[in-house]
């Protein structure tokens, strides 16, 4: 059965939701801008185009390493998004499927870096260090505000957090707010959009860790990433809001939790310039690590 | 038509490619993605690494420097791939044609698909190239 | 003495030696770590003086290595335990360094000093039980079995001498220091063989028996425990993000991951425990493949320098392989071992009810977290990125490619085993295998699905595929990488080593003055000591200056203290 899953929403759905949440990102972004911004099946198209085109190689890079970095990072993509969608529908995780979720969320990271590792450029390798700087910088946060549902539920099981939330959303406590606030900006940087986009910086490095790839292996990032902005904000979903409920009102709800969600991530990306990787890292482990500290605190004294 | 080919005619990433000029097209490029432009709309996008793109804009009068390097960049350059020639110097060296430093022609050493004239050409006129690049090729084809 | 105790223990085993389910698992590993680090030495010690000494040795080490597991009896358990830290001193001593010397004495004065500690804590344990038994008594006390409570204070001295015996072999804090000067100037093999999978087992083995078994924790030493894990695990994987030598960069993961165990063991469930020791197994496994290989490197580049290695990948392209392996199973990435045990560590500590439960937990995920970056580092600088001018002459050497059949064979069976014990850990019984140290059940949460998560990789990895298979791979172009259309020969100036790559975080706020007392050793209790030493040593020189009036005055000085006390 869980290849049914996998197959119907691990991959697809999954990946549909996420293409449309990158529309959203950009038309939000061009809308901010005054701009008119891409036709709504502009993410598609690119992924098709990028399918079509020619994969090339740099030179004397590992050539193995450098065509399944990609793969793995998206078979990690999928492996996370099914977990979340078996525990939404069918409450069948399984104890601790809290750690693993998180844990699965850092193999995307981990796939960029190794590519842009294997890609024998120096920008590429630039790019990827500091993708590896910031993931150690947001994983201490994120963990702290990932905490404060599982401290609420008294469970790591992310099925028993959807039902704990049946009565009251985490997202209405004081520490359930402040644990969101953080989680988004980590989402932000788990992203790497502005101001977190240290690891591509296009101005700069000209692309980061993503610069050597080309045609499939570019489709396959970006369809990766295009399914992390869905699966990151479904993820806060589950832990601050109770899951996706698709009954009676509670559909405008949902609608309004996730695209809200992704929009505050979007403006946040369009009203700020890049920060340098010092200046995130000390953000991250500062103020940041502070405000889940205080959160983590908060949820444990029952608030 | 092809579907790879219809899917890039409605995403060409373009990548911007200075080969000496005195920046004024650059600007002018640039340019195009503002509000009143907004060349996005087209799905096109201004992308950093080469290994990215599907249109080359290739401004400027191909000085001695640049020539290895061009055509060096050009083999890097994942194909299918279109190039457009951008502003006078890069169409026909302009008043460089004489000079010591500019050796070849920019289509000598590259094919080019668009001539965009001008001094710098208006966003409007590159606009305008693209679309008839667009035309060009999803014609042909 | 002890050989007479020994002599008698052979000849009559009964009461002296005794297995365990948990014993036989570690004496199985050992068995296959002695075979691995053999085949392994063929090639890689090959020439050096004293071979045949170097093989009496490893084996020695191993019959000891059995002699601890097996031993019933404490006094049997000290000795064998002692010649473990003796035949240490004399495997370190073969490395060709100029630190080797200092590093082997090093290792003798901790794990020696230890020795003694852990002798002091069976005295106090024949105080406390048997006191009136006589020294027969002594020499037969049995392990098993003795559950002393830790109420009165020489109890819980004696369970901290035990514990620090257990700390400095296993290489936890803060008895770690000899660990990572091994690491760098021990040879490979010694390395793996000792500080990396013997005597981590060795170590845990004697913390769980001596905890569960011997005596009965309190919550307040459990927290004690989980304390010394977490510090250990975050804060020696801190001082490896910045190393500049391959492997005491993986030394210091060598003590990080014992912090896993201690944590787990401290937990004080079934679950924790279970995966403590779980986790002590996989570690032995991954860090012996990562030593293995990073020697195989090191030797490969002639250097352990991470400036100087890079691009590696091309010459032994295998050792990549089973590095890259290792350092996902050591970063605890699903679905290898390190995985496995550290989610049951994590359970363990969750249902641990301890107060501060989600400081533990912090430390133990972060820590997974960082040394993840430091192995990412590691695979950049050492076999990923740009050849270095040492590297470029091994690849262009085209007899200098590939790995020798004796530095394969470990090298494949480890990272086959860190693979397949992840993949497969959900059918592992753990209450069978860890008895009697792991009593309860650990049904209740269970494992985690490692069997459901791999297919759904494997699905992803298909997925992935098949998108590839979509595109255009078979028309591949090797084309120069895009470094704005300069060449990357003609500038080896654009050559990122990554050595300096967390420069950045050692340059952070707090974090700059630690690293600096690191650094200055301040942590390291041998150095600490050894100054405390000297500092006696600058006070009897006063003392004895040979100027007669100075006598006179200590005369006088000691006169009047009599008198005081006598009146």
């Amino acid at each position: 059965m869980t290849f049914v899953y996998l197959l119907v929403f691990g991959f697809a759905a999954t990946a549909v939701l996420g293409l449309i949440t990158s529309w959203i990102d950009r038309k939000v972004t061009a809308r901010v801008q005054y701009r008119v911004g891409p036709p709504f099946l502009q993410p598609i198209i690119d992924i098709v185009k990028l399918l079509g085109k020619e994969t090339v190689i740099p030179a004397g890079a590992s050539k193995r390493t450098f065509l399944i970095a990609p793969v793995i990072g998206i078979s990690g993509v999928i492996a996370v998004a099914t977990l979340l969608w078996v525990n939404q529908f069918f409450s069948e995780g399984f104890m601790g499927d809290w750690i693993v979720a998180i844990y699965l969320l850092a193999i995307p990271s981990l796939s960029i870096i190794l590519g842009g590792f294997a890609s024998r450029n120096p920008l590429a390798s630039l790019g990827a260090s500091r993708e590896m700087k910031l993931v150690i910088a947001y994983e201490l946060p994120f963990i702290l505000a990932a905490l404060v549902p599982v401290i609420n539920a008294h469970s790591i099981r992310l099925s028993v957090i959807i039902d704990s939330q049946a009565g009251g959303v985490f997202a209405g406590n004081i520490s359930g707010i402040l644990a969101l606030t953080v989680a988004i900006l980590c989402v932000q940087a788990k992203l790497a959009l502005v101001p977190f986009d240290i690891p591509e910086a296009e101005t700069e490095i000209t692309g980061g860790a993503l610069i050597e790839y080309s045609g499939p292996g570019l489709a396959i990032f970006k369809l990766m990433k295009n399914m992390l902005f869905f699966v990151l904000p479904f993820f806060l979903i589950i832990l601050f809001f109770g899951g996706l409920r698709l009954n009676g009102i509670n559909i405008l709800w949902t609608v309004l939790e996730y695209v809200g969600i992704v929009a505050i991530i979007t403006v946040i990306r369009n009203t700020n310039p890049r920060v340098r990787i010092d200046q995130a890292v000390r953000f991250f482990w500062g103020p940041i690590t502070l405000i889940a500290v205080v959160a983590v605190v908060l949820a444990l004294k029952g608030l | 038509m092809s579907l790879k080919l219809k899917a890039l005619l409605k995403s060409p990433w373009v990548f911007h490619l200075s080969t000496g000029s005195c920046n004024n097209c650059d600007i002018e490029i640039l340019d195009c993605l503002t509000p009143r432009f907004d060349i996005e709309r087209f799905g096109m996008l201004l992308i950093g690494s080469i290994k990215h793109a599907d249109v080359l804009l290739i401004t400027g009068s191909c000085n001695r420097m640049s020539v290895e390097r061009l055509k060096a960049l050009y083999e890097q350059v994942p194909k299918p791939c279109l190039v457009i020639a951008i502003g006078t110097c890069a169409g026909s060296r302009g008043i460089f044609k004489d000079s010591y430093n500019c050796p070849v022609p920019l289509d000598k050493i590259v094919p080019v698909d668009v001539y965009i004239p001008g001094c710098p050409p208006k966003p409007e006129a590159m606009i305008a190239g693209v679309v008839k690049l667009i035309e060009k090729v999803g014609g042909a084809k | 003495m002890s050989f007479k105790l020994i002599v008698d223990a052979l000849k009559n085993p009964d009461g002296f030696f005794a297995s365990t389910p948990l014993s036989l698992l570690c004496a199985a590993f050992a068995a296959l770590f002695f075979i691995l680090i053999v085949i392994y030495s063929i090639k890689h010690m090959k020439g050096r003086k004293g071979i045949w000494r170097y093989y009496i040795y490893t084996i020695a080490t191993f019959a000891s290595t059995l002699g601890v597991l097996f031993a019933a009896n404490f006094m049997i358990l000290l000795i064998f335990w002692g010649f473990l830290g003796l035949l240490l001193y004399l495997m370190i001593a073969f490395g060709r360094k100029e630190g080797t010397p200092a590093t082997a004495r090093k290792a003798l004065i901790i794990v020696g000093a230890t020795d003694v500690l852990m002798l002091f804590g069976i005295v106090l344990i024949w105080k406390i039980t048997a006191g009136s038994s006589g020294f027969q008594g002594l020499l037969h006390m049995p392990i098993t079995g003795m559950g002393i409570p830790l109420s009165g204070t020489a109890s819980v001295i004696a369970y901290l001498c035990f514990a620090s015996a257990a700390f400095a072999k296993a290489g936890a804090m803060p008895f770690h220091t000899w660990v990572p000067d091994t690491a760098e100037n021990a040879p490979t093999p010694v390395t793996a063989y000792l500080p990396a999978s013997l005597d981590k087992l060795l170590g845990i083995y004697l913390l769980a028996r001596v905890t569960l078994d011997v005596f009965q924790m309190t919550p307040t030493m459990n927290t004690i425990l989980m304390a010394i894990g977490s510090i250990t695990i975050v804060a020696a994987v801190m001082m490896a993000l910045i190393q500049h030598d391959l492997k005491r960069l993986l030394g210091y993961h060598a003590v990080s991951q014992v912090g896993y165990m201690v944590l787990g063991i401290g937990t004080g469930n079934p679950i924790g425990i279970a995966g403590g020791l779980f986790h002590m197994f996989n570690h032995a496994i991954y860090k012996s493949c990562l030593f293995l290989s990073g020697g195989a490197a090191e030797r490969k580049a002639g250097t352990g320098n991470l400036a100087q290695m890079g691009g590696l990948v091309k010459a032994i392209p295998l050792v990549f392989m089973t590095f890259l392996i290792a350092s996902l199973a050591i970063s605890g990435v699903p679905p290898m071992n390190g995985f496995a045990s550290k989610w049951l560590v994590y359970q363990g500590v969750i249902t641990s009810g301890d107060s501060l439960w989600v400081l533990w937990l912090i430390a133990a995920m972060l820590g997974s977290a960082l040394t993840l970056a430091s192995f990412m580092k590691l695979i950049h600088t050492v076999f990923l990125g740009q050849p270095s001018e040492g590297v470029k002459k091994i690849l262009a050497d085209k007899k200098q490619k590939g790995t020798g059949l004796s530095t394969a064979i470990p090298l494949v069976v480890l990272s086959a085993l860190c693979v397949s014990i992840g993949v497969f850990a959900w059918k592992i019984p753990f209450g069978a295998l860890f008895r009697p140290e792991v009593s309860g059940p650990i049904d209740s949460p269970g494992i985690w699905q490692s069997g459901t998560a791999t297919l759904m990789l494997i699905a992803g990895l298909v997925i992935g595929y098949l998108i590839y298979l979509a595109g255009t791979l078979k028309k591949a172009r090797v084309v120069e990488p895009f470094v704005g259309g300069e060449t990357l020969e003609e500038n080896p100036d654009m050559r990122v080593s990554g050595v300096d790559f967390y420069k950045t975080i050692m340059e952070l706020g707090l974090l700059k003055g630690i690293y600096r007392w690191a650094e200055k050793k301040l942590f390291d209790l041998y150095v600490v000591a050894g100054k405390f030493v000297a500092g006696f040593g600058v006070i009897f020189s006063f003392m004895h200056n040979g100027i007669l009036s100075r006598y006179f005055l200590w005369f006088i000085i000691g006169l009047v203290v009599l008198c005081i006390v006598l009146i």
